[in-house]
């Protein structure tokens, strides 16, 4: 059951930084994925506000952060919660994705 | 199926009782979750076994790493089987849970190996795995189903 804390909202703040709450699944994912490919450049992510992030996300974040590497943009992850950093150390790609040396792999 | 307390009920996702384990009376709750297999399914299912193990006093931590893996369990069958629903048990079974994942036969093997860095695709069963005690491939009337146990 989904109650209002788990739908997915996707805000661009003022300084660009994109910011995410609620859940990234599969389905939610695809509102993520518009809100970073509709403004070309660099990709600074707030994900302090995510409550459930499965592979679905990763997927996307691996793929944004590849695309901003190829083009010589800025790829920023700015703030993750407790389901966030668990998933990238599970993934083994806290240090890829935060720029942290992953102690977990 | 009948409605469980607290869960969404109707068309888009049923929730109810009597899966047949084979497990007898080691069974101490189940549920069955069946939703279309469809990516807006997931919220919903992950919701109704969240309800189930909140409602069975799981503790935190279970609740969140089944929640995660009937995710990643689910999310496959959507993306790699012909199945039209996903059907999800849920059972505890003396001090462990048991999460089968119905829909599976593209799977001939789990072997979950974390991909190279850069990979996009491949980590599904590595999470699932990760946050289970045991993943295992099973056969049931000649469906293939994933089966996790996970203790608390």
């Amino acid at each position: 059951m989904a109650d209002e804390s788990d739908v997915l909202e996707v805000t661009r703040a003022e300084d660009g930084t994109i910011v995410v709450t609620g859940d990234v699944d599969a389905h939610s994912v695809v509102d993520l994925s518009r809100e970073i490919d509709r403004r070309p450049g660099a990709v600074i992510l707030d994900l302090g506000g995510v409550g459930f992030i499965d592979s679905s996300g990763i997927r996307v974040l691996v793929e944004t952060h590849s695309r901003c590497r190829d083009v010589g943009n800025e790829f920023r992850i700015v703030a993750v919660s407790a389901p966030v950093r668990r998933l990238f150390e599970i993934t083994g790609l806290t240090g890829y994705l935060l720029g942290e040396v992953d102690e977990s792999n | 199926m009948v409605g469980l307390a607290g869960a969404p009920t109707g068309d888009a996702l049923r929730v109810g009782r009597g899966l047949d384990p084979g497990r007898g009376s080691a069974v101490i709750a189940q549920i069955v979750v069946r939703a279309a297999a469809d990516a807006t399914s997931l919220s919903p299912v992950r919701g109704a076994v969240r309800a189930h193990l909140l409602a069975a006093g799981a503790p935190a931590e279970v609740v969140a790493d089944l929640e995660l893996a009937v995710s990643e369990l689910a999310t496959n069958v959507i993306r790699h089987s012909s199945t039209d629903d996903i059907v999800v048990g849920l059972e505890q079974v003396g001090s462990s849970w048991v999460l089968d994942v119905h829909g599976a036969a593209s799977l001939d093997a789990i072997a979950p190996q974390i991909p190279r860095v850069g990979s996009v695709d491949g980590r599904g069963l590595v999470v699932a795995a990760a946050v289970t005690d045991h993943l295992e491939l099973i056969d049931v009337g000649g469906e293939r189903i994933v089966r996790c146990w996970r203790a608390g």
